[in-house]
């Protein structure tokens, strides 16, 4: 019996009025109801009484469903059929017996939920990741590793502030484009070391999407280069027919300015940039950097003429 | 004027928009097999008048005033191919200026072993 309704549920109305407890005082029962609730033993039938100070399970009861109750001195154990242990409980100071929950009969201390033990277990081996944890529970390759139930998905904070790394960058699988000038790659090489003969640095590197036609355009001073697109533009679109739908580049000021922006949103022609800090997205123009420089670089290294002539480096 | 032992360094320009022309003209488009040329303009290129870049060439003087008995050619570098007319754009050794020519011989025949030289050349500059 107990007088928390809220434990019970399926609470119906009892024929018997009172309940009569040793000292002769009376309490009323309010109804009758089941015990189903979680962290609490399983029962039925149980007395909504009015005034009761502690919740009691009648023993009889219990015997009269078949169970059986085993009292010992330190405790007493309600099994079915002397197999299966079902309730336990311990004797307290004042002689009563009390109801031990189930989880705390099985593992005796247990101070931490199943989710932080693995959080725990994940801090305690160098923040180990969840998959490795798994591949060496699986395989039992680690004595003293409790079994635990690794679900993947939970991310550690501090593991992303120590780990984190660069996003990595996919192959594309099919073209982007069907037609030349859709979209223009660009990018500004430079500034090199020595001076070109006409007193050049820089160059202008336009890439064709679809049909990977390149163009370079050399230039003395960061600022020529709206100039030299323009010229190109006009002439490429002269060339084809037909206006370039998009220019992509990075985010360098020589690219990124009010003039280029004008001129752009004048010729309807959408510029897009790749994201800072990332040429890996303005990689088609970036390769084809590499690319134009390796001829030079293996012609001063390697032609015998210009040896002989006393002019290498 | 330009300083003859800079010169390879400042002819970078030269080696890229060759490097250039070349490379546009002979990649073959990822997953075709066609080159970017033919992408681009429709039609296969045409390498035949290829040569190698800053091989030794022979510029025929035909500029400049000549006696019967003066040499009939400057020594010079090739570099690239002229963008606006059929020419080649070579270096002139004895000028020291770059010029575009039709007449023109370029020597670009395997060379043979030339010996190390490079203690005589001096350190890199």
């Amino acid at each position: 019996m107990t007088r928390v309704d809220k434990y019970l549920e399926d609470v119906r109305p009892y024929a018997t009025n009172y309940v009569t407890f040793g000292d002769g005082v009376k309490g009323k029962i309010v109804g009758i109801g089941n015990l189903v609730k979680h962290g609490l033993p399983r029962l039925d039938d149980v007395l909504l009484v009015k005034g009761l100070t502690t919740n009691l399970i009648s023993i009889s009861q219990l015997c009269d469903l078949g169970l059986q109750v085993n009292f010992t001195k330190p405790e007493c154990q309600i099994s079915y059929e002397k197999r299966e242990v079902l309730m336990r409980g311990t004797k307290s100071k004042d002689n009563c017996y009390l109801w031990v929950s189930r989880e705390e009969a099985y593992i005796s201390t247990c101070l931490l939920s199943k989710e932080e033990e693995i959080k725990l277990w994940h801090q305690r081996l160098g923040h180990l990741h969840l998959k490795g944890m798994k591949k060496a529970l699986t395989s039992e390759a680690i004595r003293g590793l409790p079994d635990l139930k690794i679900v993947e998905g939970s991310i550690c904070g501090e593991c992303q502030i120590g780990k984190q790394t660069r996003m990595s960058h996919s192959r594309l699988e099919h073209q982007v484009t069907s037609k030349v000038l859709e979209l223009l790659h660009m990018d500004l090489m430079g500034p090199m070391q020595v001076e070109s003969i006409g007193g050049k640095r820089y160059v202008l590197v336009v890439v064709d999407d679809f049909s990977r036609f390149t163009w370079v355009n050399f230039i003395r001073e960061k600022s020529d280069i709206f100039d030299v697109f323009k010229a190109l533009c006009t002439q490429l679109q002269r060339q084809k027919d037909r206006g370039i739908v998009r220019i992509r580049s990075d985010h360098g000021t020589e690219f990124e300015n009010a003039r280029f922006d004008e001129y752009c949103s004048g010729k309807g022609i959408k510029h897009e940039f790749s994201s800072p800090i990332t040429p890996q997205q303005n990689g088609v123009v970036e390769r084809k950097n590499r690319t134009l420089q390796n001829l030079p670089e293996s012609c001063f290294m390697l032609n015998t003429y210009l040896i002989v002539y006393g002019l290498k480096p | 004027m330009l300083h003859a032992e800079h010169l390879p360094y400042r002819l970078w320009a030269e080696a890229m928009k060759t490097s250039c022309h070349i490379h546009n003209r002979v990649t073959l488009r990822t997953g075709t097999s066609t080159t970017l040329y033919e992408l681009w303009k429709g039609r296969k290129p045409i390498v035949k008048y290829f040569h190698v870049f800053s091989s030794k060439c022979y510029i025929l003087s035909d500029r400049d005033y000549r006696r019967k008995m003066d040499p009939k050619s400057d020594e010079g570098i090739f570099l690239d191919y002229s963008t606006n007319s059929r020419a080649y754009r070579v270096f002139n050794s004895k000028t020291e200026i770059v010029m575009e020519s039709i007449n023109v011989v370029i020597n670009d025949v395997p060379k043979e072993k030339v010996p190390d030289v490079d203690s005589d050349v001096g350190t890199p500059v």
